[in-house]
């Protein structure tokens, strides 16, 4: 069970006390203290304006302000100031006169602000003891600090009062209003029963509801006609395979390892069909996370395929250049630090993996900190499936030969010299790995891809300008030291219990930023957009929350609700702010808002691959429901990179889009070009754009056109001959409703002249198909 | 508020596509009427402002759009030899090496640059003579090509961050060794647009037989929306369900288009102002024209038997046919306004060297096929290209991923990879020819001169074409992404 643990580390304390003093006192009436008066008119100043260059590592005129000696020392033009006196202080002068900062670091100081540090001179400079300077307390102009908004620790806002208090259903609506009140708009009336059902249906299992279904909703006069049809989407099998879909896209999944040879991973589809089980299951978020992270150690080794669904340069890691291996490595850890700070914590660290970074309050210290939190794991491309060295060292000899090689390997091993990456230590290890997984019982060829894990060959060290032959200092395994508490970790803590350590840590409800980013997905999945729209980027160069506390609400909310991600969509769906209608025409709240960000309507968009193709197949009456398992083959592979359309539909083809063997990179050939992720780098939002290429996919391709023919019998065999009844029947699978009695009449005649297969063709390519309602 | 990005911006396809050609009456109008209102909302937040509707992140339209300032050309082409071709034995003259051939190189005994270990220092089998009025250097292995020199400005220092194929040429693509990035192609459709909009703004032509070790990477689109990927297209590869199906007729195909259209119709009356329905409908129409261009462009049937001739295009060797049919599929791309044409020789599928540059082994053998069948049809596209003035205003890349070593493999009769040091050129608009830039070491071996990275070299195309390589940026989540990412330089020495 995890501690519950003091979050607020000293230093963010007194950021934190600092801030409030600063907001509180104003210019005129001040009664603070020395220390106070410090805090507020020199090490703010001096933090936001100068300690950028001026620090113990950077010293640029070999000056540090960090300190009171370093401060007294002064650089290279002399001393920086003199105590008592303000006309021999150099550094007053060299702000005075505009030279500092340099204009392109920044903006000149106020004229208040230099009169302050005029004032603090006079009296002598007092400096508190002890105190040193860190570059993140504050955010400047250019860099989140440690008082970003997105790192203060989150608090349960109040729900507002609102105007339009009869529109509010749960405190979501509360927020929205409140936000739309401001600028004198308000919600969209409700959207009536037959939208509702198909815009939650589509949302929450990406396909159309039946006709029944929605006779059945619209019949329903109880006041939780809606919150049961809510509670059976959530409950069913579907939901997982839409919403996993989500999952999968944000972090990066394919069923092939990229690169030149882009091999099938035959078993990557374990963690797709993890990531599907956990979400129909409602497995809490906390678990989740750490399952991932480090389910090899909690029973759930599955779910680690999160750490290595990314592409893996199989090629070059077996070049004969050591230094390419080096890199290979580096990549590949990069690549794990990268993926999980992203897709957790919304942080983009991977800039500090060459200097520190400069948006946000994160070392290059603190970045190979957390590779080193991963450098026991790896690519089972590294050790077992498609290694040449294997069959080159005779892995598949008998029970015992297999053990007296290991006995021996395992001895040399130990004699071998740790440079990581010489061929010979490469190759043994991958083989000792290979015959342990064997006497172990497990089948090498049937293992889930999922992490493999191994002692690091040697500890891990800061690289300079992120140059594998750089080396500088040794770094210990740690988490980002301006983020919470810290955790005490060595170079001799054993691999899981890094990477558990540092799950915990994150799935932890004391951290800023966990629930904060899930919640902005959730929404995201739910609206389109976030209420902040950069999803995996919470920090300097991300966006501010559109709607601040209702952020914090519902993410202590999520929290509160054991992280459940099922309870998080029912608040959402269930609010009035989801269930007002799309189409709602307000030119006063067009004016104010284009983009809809306030939330004044809901917004209908075009669906996604995915959810159009299933649809298809859904009123065609072909779909498949099995599910898991190895996907779906779209492409046939010719010996390397090069792919070609796989024509060959039947039964296999019908499942839903989630199962689909994935190429990395090539997408769907027919839906692919609706947006589809290439699971090249993380996609945490869909593009959504409207090209000519993807009209003539729908409407030219053999699958859609195939789709149309099935849809064409099934009405025939469900409806008979008539005509009118065939149009009606297919408009209800399809839009949910009946034709109109013009379009009945002008229909008609094309089903006798063309076919019935001519209006399946244009349904499955209408607009009003393919949107979310 | 901060996030007043113009709602019109995520939802149109191609606005002139819509004032033009959008037939539907009352749509038309609200469109119109949406158009006027955008302008009034477009004014876009401080830090989307380098260039308003086109950097904003959300823009999808592949209209014409104006450079950062006057370009020197409008169109790309690239020419990309995939496998490494070797600028020991093409471009790179160095009498060192004749003069220690066959002896070691002093510091790379034992070196292992990629596949195995260094043997001795060996000379091009391919004499270099001089061309043209300059006397350039150039090698007998592209021999028509070589006469050409004068047209060239040779980077001969390039360097690349991987030696191996994949990462390389997605490098040499994209500017990143990491997939997901989006395509140099790709940025610059999404940065100028089209003139032409019943063709894609970007093609990429693949080598008949068979596709490139990076294989989508070259002209994927990345994060960029999916309307500037680049579309593969050949002499011998249509573009996919660009034709009406087989099995259905003409009447009922459009039958169906009319059926559609009227749905569709019927559909924007509950919500006539949604723009994003409105790029659908007009998506179809535009789809219907590429229908009869694309055939149209793709079609040689128009061109005289000696173009036919002059290109290779009637060799008995296949290969040499196919590509010499992609070598004109390219020019007549170029004459139609599509923006950047990546003509792509070389690929992997036959194994090590047999369909690419990629010799380790057998350099002679392997290099003999390659060149014939690249060198005729390379030669007659940029003479045909100048004769007709498309390169008054298009700029030519050859390139390839990385070079080779000016050592033998041990034991071995080719050269290993080599990421430290190797030859690029340009060509057309807006560059010094003939020039040289840069230099490698006295063996050919590492850049030592005036060293140019990729970055460098996208940096300076930017340039060429009227961005500044520094603007173009597209904002993927909270981050300013780059083609250059936050390197590059432009290369002012070799600027016409």
């Amino acid at each position: 069970m995890v501690q519950l643990y003091c979050w607020l580390s000293k230093m963010m304390l007194v950021a934190s006390v600092v801030g409030l003093l600063c907001l509180a006192v104003s210019a005129e009436a001040r009664a603070e203290s020395p220390a106070d008066v410090f805090e507020s008119d020199v090490a703010k100043v001096l933090i936001v304006n100068c300690v950028a260059c001026h620090n113990a590592s950077e010293t640029e005129g070999h000056l540090d302000l960090t300190s009171h000696e370093t401060l007294l020392a002064g650089g290279e033009s002399g001393p920086t100031i003199v105590p008592g006196s303000v006309g021999e202080s150099y550094l007053l002068d060299r702000i005075r006169d505009g030279e500092m900062p340099p204009e392109e670091h920044g903006s000149p100081l106020t004229a208040d602000q230099l009169s302050r540090l005029e004032q603090w001179v006079r009296r002598g400079a007092p400096w508190p003891e002890g105190r040193i300077l860190d570059l993140y307390e504050f955010s400047t102009g250019t860099r989140a600090g440690r008082d970003w908004w997105s790192w203060q620790p989150l608090k349960r806002p109040v729900v507002p009062h609102v105007a339009a208090n009869n529109r509010v259903r749960n405190p979501i609506d509360a927020f929205v209003l409140q936000r739309l009140e401001e600028h004198g708009l308000s919600l969209s009336p409700e959207a009536d029963r037959v939208t509702l059902i198909r815009r939650v249906t589509f949302d929450l299992i990406g396909m159309p509801p039946t006709p029944d279904e929605i006779d059945e909703f619209v019949n329903d006069t109880s006041d939780i006609a809606y919150a049961t049809v809510v509670n059976r989407l959530l409950e069913s099998q579907h939901y997982g395979e839409r919403w996993g879909r989500h999952w999968l896209d944000l972090v990066r999944y394919a069923d092939t390892g990229g690169y030149e040879t882009d091999h099938l991973r035959p078993t990557a589809y374990h963690y797709r069909d993890y990531v599907i089980n956990a979400l129909n299951l409602d497995v809490p978020y906390d678990q989740f996370i750490v399952e991932q992270l480090a389910g090899d150690a909690v029973g759930a080794r599955n779910a680690t395929g999160f750490l290595v669904c990314a592409a893996f340069d199989d090629v070059t890691f077996r070049t004969r250049n050591e230094i390419q291996r080096m890199q290979v490595r580096q990549d590949e850890l990069h690549e794990f630090v990268n993926t999980t700070t992203q897709t957790f914590l919304g942080l983009a660290v991977a800039c500090s993996r060459c200097h520190d970074h400069k948006f946000d309050p994160v070392s290059q210290r603190d970045y190979y900190a957390l590779q080193a939190v991963f450098d026991g794991i790896r690519h089972p491309e590294r050790t077992i499936t498609h290694f040449p060295f294997v069959d080159e060292m005779k892995v598949k000899r008998t029970l015992e030969e297999s053990k007296r090689l290991l006995a021996e390997l395992e001895a040399e091993i130990k004699t071998l010299p740790p440079a990581p990456q010489s061929e010979r230590r490469m190759k043994v290890r991958s083989v000792i790995l290979a015959l342990r997984a064997k006497l172990n019982g497990e089948n090498l060829d049937g293992l889930p891809y999922a992490v493999f894990t191994d002692t690091p060959d040697e500890p891990t060290y800061r690289l300079q300008r992120g140059e594998v032959t750089q080396r500088r200092e040794m770094v210990e395994p740690a988490v980002i030291k301006s983020l919470g508490r810290a955790l005490k970790l060595s170079h001799d803590t054993p691999e899981h219990e890094r990477r558990l350590a540092l799950a915990h840590w994150i799935a932890d409800a004391e951290n800023p930023l966990t629930a904060r980013v899930m919640v902005n997905r959730i929404w995201q999945w739910h609206f389109g957009v976030g209420l902040v729209d950069t999803p995996s980027n919470f920090g300097g160069q991300g966006s501010r929350p559109t709607h601040p506390e209702l952020l914090d609400w519902l993410a202590s909310e999520f929290i509160d609700q054991g992280w459940s991600v099922k309870s998080l969509h029912r608040l959402i769906v269930n609010s009035s702010s989801y269930c007002q209608v799309s189409s709602a025409h307000n030119a006063k709240a067009r004016d104010v808002d284009a983009d809809n960000r306030l939330l004044w309507r809901f917004e209908s968009r075009r669906l996604e691959a995915e959810a159009i193709r299933d649809s298809m197949l859904a009123v065609s009456g072909k779909l498949n429901l099995r599910r898991g398992g190895p996907g779906y083959k779209s492409l046939n592979k010719g010996r390397f990179r090069t792919y070609s359309p796989n024509e060959q539909f039947g039964e296999d083809q019908w499942r839903r889009m989630v199962y689909e063997s994935r190429v990395r990179i090539e997408t769907d050939p027919t839906f692919g070009v609706l947006d589809c992720p290439d699971a090249g780098q993380l996609c945490p939002t869909r593009r959504r754009s409207t090209t000519a290429v993807q009209a003539l996919n729908l409407f030219n391709s053999k699958f859609v056109n195939g789709q149309a023919e099935f849809f064409a019998s099934r009405l025939q065999s469900e409806a008979g001959d008539d005509s009118a009844a065939q149009l009606r029947r297919g408009f209800h699978l399809a839009y949910g409703r009946l034709p109109s009695a013009a379009q009945l009449a002008s229909l008609e005649p094309v089903v006798r002249e063309h076919g019935l297969d001519t209006i399946c063709r244009a349904i499955l390519n209408s607009n009003e198909f393919l949107f979310m309602p | 508020m901060s996030h007043s990005i113009s709602r019109l911006g995520l939802r149109l396809s191609d606005r002139r596509a819509f004032l033009g050609e959008f037939s539907l009456g009352a749509a038309g109008v609200a469109l119109a009427r949406l158009l006027q209102n955008d302008q009034l909302l477009a004014a876009p937040a401080a830090d989307q402002a380098e260039k308003p509707g086109r950097y904003t992140g959300t823009v999808n339209s592949l209209a014409a759009s104006p450079p950062n300032f006057e370009p020197r050309a409008r169109r790309l082409l690239v020419i990309f030899c995939t496998g490494g071709l070797s600028q020991v034995d093409t471009w790179d003259y160095k009498p060192e090496l004749i003069r220690m051939h066959d002896k070691p190189h002093p510091n790379l005994e034992g070196f292992k640059s990629f596949q195995s270990e260094s043997g001795h220092l060996i000379q091009s089998p391919y004499p270099f003579r001089p061309r043209g009025e300059s006397g350039k250097r150039v090698s007998d292995l592209l021999p028509k090509t070589a006469e050409l020199a004068d047209m060239m400005c040779f980077l001969h220092a390039m360097e690349t961050r991987s030696n191996s194929h994949g990462p390389a040429e997605t490098q040499m693509s994209s500017g990143y060794i990491v997939s997901g990035y989006p395509s140099a192609g790709a940025w610059l459709s999404y940065a100028l647009g089209t003139d032409n909009d019943n063709l894609p703004a970007f093609v990429a032509i693949p080598d008949p037989r068979g596709g490139p070790q990076a294989g989508s990477d070259n002209w994927h689109c990345g994060f960029l929306p999916a309307i500037f990927q680049g579309t593969e297209l050949s002499s011998t590869k249509p573009v996919y369900n660009l034709s009406r199906p087989r099995g259905i007729p003409l009447g009922k195909d459009l039958a169906a288009r009319q059926v559609l259209r009227q749905l569709n119709q019927d559909h924007l009356r509950s919500d006539p102002e949604n723009t994003e329905l409105l790029a659908r409908i007009a998506s179809y129409e535009l789809a219907a024209k590429m229908q009869l261009s694309v055939p149209e462009v793709t079609d040689l049937s128009s061109e005289s038997s000696a173009t036919l001739a002059a290109y290779g295009a009637d060799s008995p060797d296949q290969h040499k046919a196919g590509y010499a049919r992609n070598c004109i599929l390219a020019r007549r791309l170029l004459e139609k306004g599509v923006r950047v044409v990546q003509l792509l020789n070389g690929t992997n599928e036959l194994g090590e060297g047999n369909g690419n540059w990629d010799a380790h082994k057998y350099l002679v053998k392997q290099y003999g096929v390659h060149a014939h069948i690249f060198d005729q049809p390379t030669a007659a596209l940029l003479c045909d290209l100048k004769q007709r003035g498309v390169l008054d205003d298009t700029l030519v890349l050859w390139c390839t991923e990385f070079g080779r070593m000016p050592v033998f493999q041990k034991g071995a009769s080719g050269r290993d990879h080599n990421p430290y040091g190797f030859t690029v050129w340009l060509a057309g608009a807006g560059v010094k020819a003939p020039f040289s830039y840069g230099a490698t070491d006295e063996f050919g071996y590492k850049a030592a001169e005036n060293v140019t990275s990729v970055h460098a070299m996208f940096a300076t195309i930017l340039h060429l074409m009227g961005l500044d390589y520094n603007q173009l940026s597209f904002r993927h989540n909270g981050n300013k992404q780059r083609l250059t990412d936050v390197h590059g330089r432009v290369i002012r020495e070799i600027l016409a």
